[in-house]
Parts: C-alpha cells; structure tokens; sequence
C-alpha cells in the first residue's frame, strides 16, 4: 500500500472506531476484549486469542450515561458508558478495567452491573510502582488476569504464546516510534494528525494489520527529507480525541514534535524485554518503567523532568496542555508542570476540552494567536 | 446541630448536648500541643489520611494532623471558598477536592480557624484506600513542604479482596514501620503498639455504641450532632484522651434515650444519610428536616470509622485487612448489602444521598445505589447535589424544593 492510502485507512479507523470494531471482528471472528487504559496488558489478551480494542468514549451528548453517572465525571467514562447503553459496543465479547483512576473505579462497578458483556474483568494494578512488593503484586494480579482469560475462553495461555504477541506488540511500538523519530528530524514528511491517527488506530486494530500498514509506511517514508522547518511544540496531557487541534497547529504553522500524552507516546514508548524468559515479569516490567501516567505514583519518575528532557529533544518553543475535563490526576500535575515550563522560560497555554460537549473549533484562535506568538520569540 | 449556648430557655437548655464543650476542650487541646510541638521540635508532626493507619504513629509517639478535617472546619467556618480560590489561582482546577483545594490555600495564606494554619509536617502518610484524590494531593504537600511522602497503596475491593491484595498490603504496612522508624529515627515498640491497637478498638468500640443510641425511637441525636463528635474518633483515635470523651458522650446519649429527649421532637420520619456532610449548611438542614418530623437516625460515613478491628496479636495482616477493607474501598454492591443493613438497624423510611461534587469514589455510583435500594428495600430515595465545603455549586433553594417534595413522598407512604 501506498503511504497515502495508509494514513486515509489510519483516518478512517480513527474517525469511526466502531464501524472499524464490527469489520475486524467481523473478518477474524476472535472474541473481542474492550478497555479504557494503557495499563492493559494487551499482549495477555492477545495471547488469548482475543482482539484487544479501545474504548475512547464518543464525541456525541449523553442520552443514556446520566442516569449513571453525574455531570461531574469525565467525559470519558460518560460517554464510554453511553456507547455501552446505546448498544453501540455489541460487537465486544467483554471488556476489561484495570485501575486507573477513581472514576474508572466505579465505572467498572455501573459497567458490571449495567452493560450486559459476557467477560467482565477487573486488574487491580497497584497505584505505587517503584517498591518490590508492588512489582510482586503486579505479576501476581497479571496472573490472575491470564487464568481469568483461560476461563474465558477455555484454552490454556502458554509462555510461549505470551512471548508471540509480546513481539507483535514491540514491533508496533517500535514501528510508531520509528514514525515519531522521522517526524521529529523532518516535520514536513507527515502531518501531526496523521502521525497521531497511526497510534490511535493502533488502539482499535487487530495488531498485525496495523504492523502490515506500518511496514509499508515505514519503507515510504525512510530516508526522505524535507525542508519544512515548523514551529515545534509539545502536547502534554491525557487524551487528545479531537484531531482538528493537531490540524489548528499545523496550519498556524506549528508542528506537534514530541509529546506525553495517554493517546500517544505513552502507548508506545518502551518495549517489553523479550530476553526475559518469564514473560508475566516482563509485562510488570515495563508496566513499572513506561512513562508514569498522572494516576500512577512512582517515587523512580518525575513527570516534571520527564516533560523537560522532551523539551530538550525536541528544541519545542511551547507547549500546549491538553485536558479532558473532569480528570482530577492530570489537573493535580498541571500547576507543577507548567511551573516546570514556566522555569524554562518556555510559553504555555491550556486547553480543556469535554467529550459529549464537542466545540474544538473555539479553540482555533486561541491555538493560532499561541503558535504565532512563539514564531515571533 | 445542637449549640453550646447560654440559653434561658429550659426545653433548650434540656435539649443541649453537654459533651460538645468537652469535645471543644478535646479538639483545642489537640491542636495545641500540635502546634506547641511545631515551635519547640519536641516531637515530629505527621499529616494523615482520614483513611490512615494512625496506630503507628501513636506508637511512635507522632502528633498525627488530618487535613481533612481541617477542611471541614473550613467549610464549617464558610473559609473554604477563599482557601479554594488562592488554589484556584494556583493553577488547581475548580473541579479538584475541595478539602484539597482548600488546604493547598490554607497552607499557603496560612489563614484558618486554627491561628497561623496548620503546623507543618515533618513527614506525610497517605494511603488511598478513601481516594486516588489523596495520592495526588499529597504528592503537592511533599513538592510544597519538601518532605517525605509514604503512600499504602490499598488495591480496591471488585467483588472480593484477593489474597495477592492482602499479601501486597501487609508487606506495605511493613514497610510503614521501617518508614516510621527512618523518620524517627527510633525502633518501632511492638508493647506500645499493642497498647495503641487496644485503645483504637476500644474507641471504635465505644464510637459504635455512641451511635446505636440511633436505633432508639426517638434517636436522642441526628447525624447532623453525629457529624460534629466524629472529630475525635478520627483524629484522636488509639488515645486514652479519645476513650474518656467517648464514655462520657455515650453515658449522656444513654441517658438521654432514657429520659425521652429526641433530636427531632415528634420523630415522624427516620432517614438515612449518605456521603460526607455539607459542612456549610448543617444547621438549615437539620433544621429543616426537624420541621418535618425528620430525623437523620444514621448515615454511611460515621459509620465508616465503626469499622475498625485490629489483632493486637496480628498487627501487619490485621491493620492490612482493617485498612483495605474500608467502606468506600469497597464495589457499589458491596455498599448496597452495608446500607440495607443500616436500613434495616436503623429502621430508616427514606434514604437521602448528597451527590457530593468533591467526591468521586463516594458519589459516582450514587444513581445505581439509589435505584437498589429502592427496587430492593421499597423506601424512597432522594439525591441532594452539592459540595462538602464549596458552596458555590449549592443551591440551598433548589435542594429545599426537594427536600420537601420528598417528605411528601414519605407522608404518602405513611398513609
């Protein structure tokens, strides 16, 4: 396939998740595991047998969640919870929570009790990651969740199977970071948007399709240069859901040259140690050492520095907070991050967006005049 | 909420609980020393969860300080709005806690009820079995006060605690200790431990008769009074001092009951609360629902701190499942059989929730709960939406118009 044609069928999965969900299930007939985080042991369910599919909510108003859920939860789990009620995610065999935060906490309780999914499974990844009894808690809860998944579907996970899917999943990081670091010496050879497409349709893909399209992308793309010389910046957040932000960059002449995000590099940074021959510890492994999400605590990382040393990579002029509101773990890191920022003399601005409330187009202006202003400094 | 008052009105004066200036003296006397051991150094200050294993710091002889109910002063003082609002500032959304907003600005403008705020910890123990909230929170105490900060991560309980959840809390707890004594640089003292232990149990012992003098018709206390005398058991538990309130409380609640003094005179209805107060408006409420003939007999959160049941024998598994297995630790189901159980108890004829904003673990849930209890028990529910200390999102008029259409409700169902 050509790259073009690449990046329109990463669009196009991206842009409709759930008709994309209904194809794959519909092609591999594999029972299909949904999830909200990427602290999911995808690699467990794969060797499962199951296709592992995110569940990144709708940007469509509640109909249904409200009567679960009040108006201050995020929009993630409201809408999440809506396209569960509105029938959308029949084509799921189950979904599984591991713990993230405490809204994704009681989403798992309305979810069990409401949704109607044959599978329902629960990891109760431990908030702490930098202790050896968490590490030990860790790859007991991860078993747990394999001998869950053997109920499940009847067959027997062996190491060996585990140790297949852990390569998949390594090559489909290593070929997104593959895609970043292109991008991040020539900005001009793909669009921030497409390059972010790759990654987020990589959440709702059966992993080797994607590994197929990315191959061909991949051989496109390196050793091409170009002399586009945008304004850099980094994204930093939780999830970025609605592309047009990374489009009001670009065409204020920005260009999103690294970032630390949940529906970025977090998912693809770090692979798991296929050298370790138990392959349950090297899941805990890197669920211990991939970059810290908001609603985890580690005392080995610092968010603040992590948010640095992409600056530094980068030579990013600004940078752009992105929220989704209502998410208490990431607003409690925000007055610490931007002082991170603010000490390195960068600019800074925020940008909060809901789910079930779409208006992305508000915050053009604001993206442009911000974007313009760091060209002029 | 019953006021220490000089009042020349007899039926009042009758009407008075007389523990409350004990437990005033109590609390003053607390936050004294704390802030007499600030001055001097004599001994360290320790910044707590609500949550929190405090045992070993008693043990460790650690002056514990609650943040949380410092914020509930604040609310109860109408100071919190302010304190939010230099958080706000800070950068700190208006979503977040409102104990945590308010604290962060207390700490920072030093304004409280408390002169000169709350004396500085040397160390912050925080364990999440309440929230992922508190994780956060004190990780911006230990940025801001530049101290150590030690988390017991309590995994949540889905339908059942798992024996993996137990062996990674008790190694936590553990841990506690060799933090404790790094900090203190002391060895832990198992004897005085076992002392402290003994003492929690017997407070929660004795908090728990306090409020079974509920399961009386006439209640001689509302939960609104409930409320106010759960400030020891929370910040003072596992203390000599915390046990002689408490006998006493209980001795004139016991008392009460025996002369027929009720909260709510003409007891017409008992209702059961859920979630934390609204520290801000405890009056109006009680006063309201005590214009109806209704009396708040129980609520889930007092009820929190009855809990506790540690092995002195046992001390890490004990204080591992004690902590863990707390009341909003728990799945929404769990919490359904738990509130049936005080229903049942307490011979509650409604169920009042506050959908408190502040609270996620605590009020997301709430609808599904609400539903359960109806479908499963047959009595009425009613949610007031509000924060427990930001009255910005309260609308005092709003939540009266439903109050009363509910004790319509219960009227008819009288009928």
């Amino acid at each position: 396939m050509e790259a073009v044609e690449v990046l329109h069928e990463m669009k196009r999965i991206v842009e409709d998740p759930v008709s994309a969900g209904k194809r794959f299930k519909d092609t591999l007939k594999r029972p299909m595991i949904g999830y909200f985080c990427t602290y999911t042991p995808e690699e467990l369910i794969h060797a499962a047998g199951c296709v592992p599919y995110r569940i990144m909510g709708r940007k469509k108003q509640v109909e249904f969640a409200d009567r679960h859920l009040q108006s201050y939860s995020c929009s993630l789990v409201r809408t999440g919870l809506d396209m569960a009620l509105a029938g959308e995610l029949d084509f799921l065999d189950g979904t599984v929570f591991p713990h993230t935060c405490d809204s994704i906490q009681r989403l798992s309780d309305i979810w069990r009790i409401n949704a109607g999914f044959l599978y329902h499974g629960d990891i109760v990844l431990p908030v702490k990651l930098h202790t050896e009894s968490a590490r030990k808690y860790i790859i007991d809860e991860l078993s747990a969740f394999r001998a869950s998944l053997e109920e499940f579907t009847g067959n027997e996970i062996t190491d060996d199977a585990i140790a297949d899917s852990i390569k998949a999943y390594n090559l489909m990081r290593d070929n997104l970071n593959r895609l970043h670091d292109i991008k991040r010496k020539n900005p001009g050879i793909v669009k921030s948007t497409l390059a972010d497409d790759c990654v987020q349709a990589a959440m709702y893909m059966p992993v080797e399709e994607h590994n197929r399209l990315m191959a061909d992308l991949l051989a496109e793309f390196e050793g091409k240069d170009d002399p586009y010389d945008p304004i850099r910046l980094v994204v930093v957040g939780n999830m970025c859901v609605f592309g047009e932000i990374y489009d009001f960059i670009e065409d204020a002449g920005g260009s999103v040259a690294g970032d630390d995000m949940c529906t970025g590099y977090r998912y693809y940074s770090l692979n798991v140690d296929e050298k370790n021959e138990n392959p349950i510890e090297a899941l805990a492994e890197r669920i211990i050492r991939r970059p810290l999400c908001a609603a985890k605590h580690s005392l080995d990382f610092d968010r603040g520095k992590f948010l640095s040393s992409i600056i530094d990579n980068t030579n990013a002029k600004g940078v752009i907070f992105l929220l989704i509101k209502f998410c208490d773990p990431h607003s409690f890191d925000y007055p610490y991050l931007k002082d991170t920022v603010e000490k390195r003399g960068l600019p800074h601005m925020l940008i909060e967006m809901e789910m079930d409330n779409p208006s992305p187009g508000q915050v053009k202006t604001r993206i442009e005049a911000f974007v313009e202003m760091l060209g002029q400094g | 909420m019953s006021e220490v008052k000089k009042s020349s009105d007899p039926a009042k004066e009758k009407k008075k609980i007389h523990s409350a200036k004990a437990m005033r003296q109590l609390m003053t006397d607390y936050y004294t020393k704390a802030k007499i051991a600030e001055a001097d150094g004599s001994k360290k200050i320790a910044w707590i969860t609500s949550g929190g294993p405090v045992e070993p710091l008693h043990a460790m002889d650690v002056i514990p300080i609650y943040p949380e109910n410092h914020g509930a002063m604040l609310g109860a003082s109408r100071m919190s709005v302010e304190m939010c609002q230099v958080a706000e500032d800070m950068g700190y959304s208006r979503d977040l806690c409102s104990y945590f907003r308010g604290d962060i600005g207390s700490a920072v403008t030093k304004q409280s009820p408390i002169p000169g705020g709350l004396p500085k910890p040397d160390f912050l123990v925080a364990c999440n079995n309440i929230c992922g909230t508190v994780t956060k929170w004190y990780e911006v105490l230990a940025r801001y006060f530049d101290v150590p900060m030690f988390l017991i991560d309590t995994p949540f309980i889905h339908q059942e605690k798992t024996e993996q959840s137990a062996v990674y809390v008790t190694a936590q707890m553990q841990e506690y200790f060799n933090f404790l004594e790094e900090q203190c640089g002391t060895s832990f003292d198992m004897d005085r431990f076992q002392e402290v232990a003994n003492l929690s149990m017997e407070g929660v012992r004795l908090w728990n008769k306090v409020l079974s003098t509920c399961e009386n018709s006439p209640s001689p206390i509302s939960c609104f009074d409930a409320f106010f005398f759960l400030g020891p058991i929370v910040t003072l538990r596992g203390t000599e001092e915390n046990n002689e309130f408490y006998r006493g409380l209980l001795a004139e609640l016991e008392e009460r009951v025996a002369q027929g003094i009720a909260a709510v005179d003409n007891e017409k209805y008992r209702l059961l609360w859920d979630n934390l107060p609204i520290w801000y408006s405890l009056r109006p409420l009680s006063e309201l629902f005590s214009s109806y003939g209704a009396c708040l007999v129980a609520d889930t959160y007092t009820n929190a701190w009855a809990r506790q049941k540690i092995d002195p024998e046992n001390p890490l598994e004990s204080l591992a499942q004690c902590y863990t297995e707390i009341y909003l630790n728990i799945d929404i189901e769990i919490m359904v059989k738990e509130i049936k159980g005080l229903i049942s108890r307490y011979k509650a004829d409604g169920f009042v929730l506050h959908s408190n904003r502040s609270c996620k673990p605590y009020s997301l849930g709430q609808y599904d709960i609400a539903r359960m209890i109806q479908e499963e028990t047959g009595i009425p529910t009613l949610i007031i939406e509000a924060d427990m200390t930001d009255d910005r999102v309260y609308s005092e008029a709003q939540a009266k118009t439903r109050i009363e259409a509910f004790i319509e409700t219960l009227e008819s169902n009288k009928k």
